[in-house]
C-alpha cells in the first residue's frame, strides 16, 4: 500500500465514528494464507502485555541520553539524581540491569524503533485512537481487534473449536484486542476473564433444599455449599431454560462459559509456582501475580493461543509529571519480567510460551516543567521467549534525537539507515508465529517485525 | 447563588464579576441571575423546554397507545435508569393514570425531599459502614437507596452521579495523586451547582479550573491536551503545544497534589478556539464557549447511553441534541432519558447501579450496615466502579467474562437471593437483616385464588417475572416450574407441599405456612432470574 494510502487510513481513524455502518464489512479472510506446519512446529502460545498510558522508551534506550540531557526544558540529572547507561544502553535504575541479564540470556528481543510516521504526519499522539489501532492492527476503528481476527483464522483451520478449553484469556477485562468489528463471533472463541488471584466468582453458591426432588434429598449432604455436596438436577434445568430465552450475545456466553470456567479455575488454581530462587517474583506485586498466574495457566492448557494483561498494581505509564515513579515502576517491570522468563525456563515452556510488550505509543524525551514527559511517537517493543519461533537478536533499532526548538517538541526517531517498523507490525508479527505468512493484509500492509 | 458567587471571587484578580456582570434589570419574571455572565461566560442558564426538545420525547399520548406490556418495559427502564423504582401496585397506578410520562417530568423539578433527614439518615454508622477512605462513595451511593422521593434533588444527584462516571468529570481515584475527598469535591459541587442552575459551560469550566481535575491531568501538555480531546474532541497534537503554553504557569505541586498558579502567565497571543488566548483562564473559559464544546459533551453523553448504537445513529442522536441548543447538563440527560429513542428503540446493558437500587425499591430491600460498602467493593470487582477511572466509565457495563460473573453473582446471592428476617428489622448489624422483605411478595400484588393452588401459584410467578424481568412467564418456563413445584396426589395435580403458597396452618410462631412457600417460590423464581438477561438488560419496544 502506498504512504499516501496510509496516511489516509491513520486520518479515517479519527473519523470513522461518522461511517455508517452500512459501509463496513466483515473482515475479509480469503486472501489470508495459512501454513499449517508452521502452526504445529511453533506451538505457540502468546502473552500481550500492554503499558496503557504509553510508556517512555528512555529505560530501554539511553543512547541519546547526552543530546537529550543539552535540549531539555528541565534538568534530567537534577531531578533523576543520577541515570546510569548499562552496557547496552538501558537505564540501569530503571530495570536496565535486568534486561542486560535477559539479553545475555539470549530471552529478550528489544526493538528500540517502533515509530509511526504515519501518527507524526496526521498529527495523531492521542491514547485512544492510537490504542485502538495498534490493538486492532489496523487504522480502522470499524476492523476487528487482532485477537478477534486469530480467533477467526484458527477456527476456520479448525484449529480451535467448540472442544478448545479457554483459547483466549484476557486478564485486564475488555479491549480492542477483542473487538468484534462487524464480526460474529461465535461463543466459544470469545475470550474469557480471569484475574491475577485466579479467584472464581464463576462458582455459584447457594443450595436450597426445596429446590431438590424427594429422591434427590435422601442423599447425605446433598445441599451442602462444599464438596460433599451437588446442585440439584433443576439447577442445570434452569440454566439451560434460562439460556433458551437468552439472546444478548456476550450475557449468553458469559453464563454459557460459567460452570467450565469455574471447574477450570478451581483445577488451575491447585497449580503452584516451582522455586525460581535468586528470580522470584518481586512480592506484594498484582502485576506479578496477573503475570504468574498468566503463564500457570498457559503452560497448564496447551489450549490457550493468546492472553492479553495490562500492568495493573504497577501504575499507569502516562508520566506527563514527576517521572521519578517511572523508573521504579520499570525496575519492578523488567524485574517480573526476568521471573516469568525463569518460571517459563522452570516449566520447559520458554519455547513455546512468548511474552510480547507494547504500548499506544512512546514519549517526547523533553523532560517538561512538571519532570514528566508528553507523548512520543516511538517507543520500544520487546519480546521474550519462544525460542521456537524466535531468534533471539538482542537489541535492535538505532535512534537519533529530533528537536524543532520549539519548547516541548523534543523526540527520538529512528537514525537514518536503522531498522523501523509502524507499531501495526506487532499485531503483524503475533499473526505471523501463528502461521498466517502473509500478515501484512490483515494490518493495511505492515509486515510482522524481523525476528 | 452564593456558592457560584464564592467561586468566582476565589479565581485570580481578573476573573471577578465586578467589570463583567451585567444584571438584567427589567421587570420580567424571569431571574435576574440568568443574565450574570464573566467575559461572556454565562453562570446560570434556565433549562430546556420539554417542547423545545432536538431528540424527540415520548409523549403521554404516545405511551398510552402502547400496549400494556409495552407501558410497563417504557416505565420500568425510564426509572431503572434513574436508580427509582416502584412497588408493583404503585407503579400500575402511575401507570394508568395516563399522564406518567409529564408527571415523571413534572415530579424531577419539584422539590419534595426533606435534604436535612437525608443527609443526617446516610451518615448513621449504625446504618451504613463508611470507613475513613471510602466514605465518600458510600455516602453517595447510601443517598441514592435511602432517597424516598423522586424529586429535583434525586434528579441533581443522579446527573452528577452520571457526569462523574464518564471520562468528564471521573474524580479517578486510582490515581495516586487523586484522593478519596476528591470523589466529594467533584460530586458536591457538581450537585451544588446542578441545585443552583448553573450552566454546563460554567460548571465545566469551575472544573478544569479546579485541582481536583488537575489531579487527574497533571502537567501543562497533559491537562490541555485531555481537556481538548475529552470536551471537543480535538486530537490534533499540534494543539497541545498552544494549550500548553497558555497553562505554563499552573503546576500541580507533587509534594501536595496542590495546584499551584504561578505568575509567569503566558503574555504572547495564541490562537485557539476560533479566538485570541494568552493564559488558562482564558484557555478553559474560551473552549467552553465554543460551538465544538457543545457537540463534544453531548457526543461522550450519547455514547454513554448508547453504548450498543452505531456509529451512524450516535452521530445523528447527537446533532438532534446540539441542534436544540442545550445549556444545562439537565437539558441534555432528561433529552435523551425521555426521548423515543432511548425508551423504545433502544437496547443496552443495566449498570449494576441501575440494576440494585431499582430492585431495592420493587422489592423493599432491607441493608445492613456493611451492604453499601459491600456493594462499593463489590462493582470494583465488576470494573463498574464508582468514581475511580482516570477515563471514566469508557464502557459502562463490561461484559468479559469475568466482570459479568461478578456482576451477576453480586445480583444473585445479595439481593435476589437474601431475605430480610422482619425479626431482625431493627438490627443493623446483623445478617439476617438484609433482603427483601416480605411485603414484596404480600398477596396484595397477585391474584389469589382461594380455592385454586396452582393457579394461585403461576399467578406469582408472573408477577415476579413482571416486577424483575418486565415479561410474563411463557409457558416452557411455567411448565419448567411445575415439575418443581406440582406433585401429582391421587391423581390429582396440585401443589407440592412446600410450595404451598394457600396453606393456612400455622407454625409454632404463629406464622401461616403459606408465607413462608411463598418465599419458597420466590426463592426458586429469583433463583431463575437471575440466570435471564432480561434482569440485566434494557429492551426496546418492537
Amino acid at each position: 500500500m502506498k504512504r499516501r494510502n496510509f496516511i489516509k487510513l491513520s486520518l479515517i481513524a479519527t473519523t470513522s465514528l461518522l461511517v455508517p455502518n452500512t459501509l463496513k464489512a466483515e473482515t475479509d479472510f480469503s486472501g489470508v494464507v495459512f501454513d499449517k506446519d508452521i502452526y504445529s512446529a511453533n506451538a505457540a502460545q502468546v502473552i500481550m502485555i500492554y503499558l496503557y498510558g504509553g510508556a517512555s522508551q528512555l529505560a530501554g534506550n539511553l543512547t541519546n541520553i547526552d543530546e537529550i540531557k543539552e535540549k531539555s526544558q528541565s534538568s534530567y540529572d537534577i531531578y533523576f539524581r543520577g541515570i546510569t547507561p548499562t552496557q547496552n544502553g538501558f537505564w540501569q535504575e530503571a530495570g536496565g540491569t535486568h534486561l542486560e541479564e535477559m539479553i545475555a540470556n539470549n530471552d529478550l528481543t528489544l526493538f528500540r524503533t517502533c515509530y509511526s510516521q504515519l501518527r507524526e504526519e496526521s498529527n495523531n499522539k492521542a491514547h485512544g485512537l492510537c490504542t485502538a489501532q495498534n490493538q486492532r492492527g489496523s487504522f480502522s476503528e470499524s476492523a476487528a481487534g487482532v485477537v478477534t481476527n486469530l480467533t477467526q483464522i484458527l477456527s476456520n483451520q479448525n484449529l480451535v473449536n467448540e472442544n478448545s478449553v479457554m483459547p483466549f484469556i484476557t486478564m485486564e477485562g475488555n479491549s480492542a484486542f477483542y473487538a468484534e468489528g462487524n464480526t460474529t463471533v461465535p461463543s466459544y472463541l470469545k475470550a474469557v476473564g480471569l484475574n491475577e488471584n485466579l479467584d472464581n466468582p464463576y462458582q455459584r453458591y447457594v443450595r436450597y433444599w426445596f429446590e431438590y426432588t424427594a429422591d434427590e434429598r435422601k442423599i447425605t449432604n446433598y445441599n451442602r455449599n462444599d464438596e460433599s455436596g451437588f446442585d440439584p438436577v433443576f439447577n442445570k434445568t434452569m440454566n439451560s431454560m434460562a439460556q433458551q430465552h437468552n439472546t444478548h450475545t456476550k450475557i449468553k456466553n458469559a453464563f454459557q462459559k460459567r460452570e467450565p470456567l469455574s471447574n477450570f479455575i478451581t483445577e488451575i488454581a491447585t497449580q503452584t509456582i516451582p522455586d525460581l530462587g535468586a528470580d522470584a517474583y518481586p512480592t506484594n506485586s498484582t502485576f506479578a501475580s496477573t503475570l504468574a498466574s498468566s503463564i500457570k495457566v498457559m503452560a497448564n492448557n496447551p489450549d490457550t493461543k493468546v492472553l492479553t494483561m495490562n500492568t495493573g498494581g504497577l501504575g499507569g505509564w502516562d508520566d506527563h509529571n514527576e517521572a521519578r515513579n517511572y523508573v521504579t515502576r520499570c525496575e519492578d517491570l523488567y524485574k517480573t519480567l526476568k521471573s516469568s522468563m525463569a518460571h517459563l525456563k522452570a516449566l520447559g515452556k520458554e519455547e513455546n510460551i512468548s511474552i510480547m510488550v507494547f504500548a499506544e505509543f512512546g514519549r517526547n524525551v523533553n523532560l517538561n516543567s512538571a519532570q514528566g514527559w508528553d507523548h512520543g511517537n516511538l517507543q520500544n517493543f520487546l519480546v521474550l521467549g519462544g525460542k521456537k519461533y524466535f531468534n533471539h537478536q538482542g537489541v535492535v533499532g538505532r535512534t537519533k534525537v529530533d528537536s524543532s526548538g520549539a519548547i516541548n517538541r523534543l523526540y527520538l526517531k529512528p537514525d537514518d539507515g536503522s531498522y523501523s517498523f509502524e507499531p501495526l507490525s506487532i499485531a503483524a508479527t503475533l499473526y505471523k508465529v501463528f502461521g498466517i505468512t502473509n500478515p501484512e493484509i490483515l494490518t493495511d500492509g505492515n509486515s510482522a517485525v524481523s525476528i | 447563588m452564593t456558592f457560584i458567587v464564592l467561586l468566582l471571587s476565589a479565581c485570580s484578580e481578573d476573573d471577578t464579576l465586578k467589570d463583567t456582570e451585567s444584571k438584567d434589570t427589567s421587570s420580567t419574571p424571569i431571574d435576574s441571575k440568568y443574565s450574570i455572565s464573566y467575559k461572556g461566560l454565562s453562570t446560570y442558564n434556565q433549562e430546556l423546554e420539554f417542547a423545545n426538545y432536538g431528540l424527540p420525547p415520548l409523549s403521554n399520548t404516545e405511551f398510552n397507545a402502547l400496549k400494556e406490556s409495552e407501558r410497563l418495559l417504557i416505565a420500568d427502564k425510564l426509572l431503572t435508569t434513574l436508580f427509582f423504582g416502584f412497588p408493583s401496585a404503585i407503579l400500575k397506578e402511575k401507570i394508568d393514570s395516563g399522564v406518567f410520562i409529564s408527571t415523571l417530568f413534572q415530579d424531577l423539578q419539584e422539590k419534595r425531599t426533606d435534604i436535612a433527614q437525608l443527609e443526617s439518615e446516610i451518615i448513621d454508622e449504625e446504618k451504613y459502614y463508611r470507613p475513613s477512605g471510602e466514605s465518600e462513595s458510600i455516602d453517595i451511593l447510601s443517598r441514592f437507596y435511602a432517597a424516598k422521593e423522586l424529586d429535583r434533588y434525586f434528579f441533581n444527584n443522579w446527573s452528577a452521579y452520571i457526569l462523574t462516571q464518564s471520562i468528564m468529570f471521573s474524580p479517578a481515584y486510582e490515581l495516586d495523586s487523586s484522593h478519596a475527598p476528591n470523589i466529594a469535591r467533584v460530586y458536591n459541587r457538581l450537585v451544588t451547582l446542578l441545585e443552583d442552575e448553573a450552566g454546563m459551560r460554567f460548571i465545566t469550566y469551575i472544573h478544569m479550573s479546579s485541582e481536583d481535575n488537575w489531579r487527574r491531568f497533571r502537567s501543562p501538555e497533559d491537562n490541555g491536551r485531555e481537556m481538548l480531546e475529552i470536551y471537543t474532541y480535538d486530537a490534533n497534537d499540534t494543539h497541545v503545544p498552544i494549550a500548553a503554553t497558555a497553562l505554563q504557569n499552573w503546576k500541580l505541586d507533587k509534594n501536595n497534589d496542590t495546584l499551584v498558579i504561578s505568575l509567569n502567565e503566558n503574555t504572547q497571543p495564541l490562537s485557539l478556539f476560533g479566538t485570541t488566548i494568552y493564559n488558562g483562564d482564558d484557555f478553559y473559559r474560551e473552549m467552553v464557549k465554543s460551538s465544538d464544546f457543545t457537540y463534544g459533551v453531548v457526543r461522550r453523553l450519547v455514547e454513554f447511553f448508547f453504548p450498543e448504537s452505531s456509529a451512524e445513529k450516535t452521530a445523528s442522536i447527537t446533532q438532534s441534541i446540539v441542534s436544540s441548543k442545550p445549556e444545562t447538563w439537565q437539558g441534555i440527560l432528561k433529552q435523551i432519558i425521555f426521548s423515543k429513542e432511548y425508551l423504545l428503540h433502544t437496547t443496552k446493558v443495566k449498570s449494576a447501579e441501575e440494576t440494585f437500587f431499582s430492585f431495592a425499591k420493587k422489592i423493599d430491600y432491607k441493608t445492613k450496615t456493611y451492604t453499601i460498602f459491600n456493594f462499593k467493593r463489590a462493582l470494583e470487582k465488576m470494573h463498574q466502579a464508582s468514581m475511580k477511572y482516570k477515563l471514566g466509565k469508557l464502557d459502562p457495563v463490561p461484559l468479559d467474562t469475568l466482570s459479568f460473573a461478578n456482576y451477576s453473582k453480586y445480583i444473585r446471592e445479595e439481593v435476589l437471593l437474601k431475605y430480610s428476617e422482619p425479626a431482625y428489622e431493627t438490627h443493623y448489624a446483623s445478617y439476617a437483616r438484609q433482603g427483601w422483605s416480605d411485603s414484596f411478595i404480600s398477596m396484595n400484588h397477585y391474584e389469589v385464588e382461594p380455592f385454586n393452588g396452582v393457579n394461585t401459584l403461576h399467578n406469582l410467578i408472573n408477577y415476579l417475572f413482571n416486577l424483575i424481568a418486565i415479561r410474563d412467564v411463557t409457558q416452557d418456563e411455567l411448565a419448567m416450574f411445575d415439575t418443581l413445584m406440582l406433585q401429582e396426589r391421587s391423581g390429582v395435580i396440585e401443589v407440592a407441599d412446600r410450595f404451598d403458597t394457600l396453606n393456612n396452618r400455622l407454625n409454632d410462631d404463629g406464622i401461616r405456612l403459606g408465607e413462608k412457600y411463598s418465599r419458597y417460590v420466590t426463592y426458586v423464581v429469583l433463583d431463575y432470574l437471575s440466570r435471564l438477561e432480561d434482569t440485566y438488560i434494557y429492551k426496546k419496544v418492537n
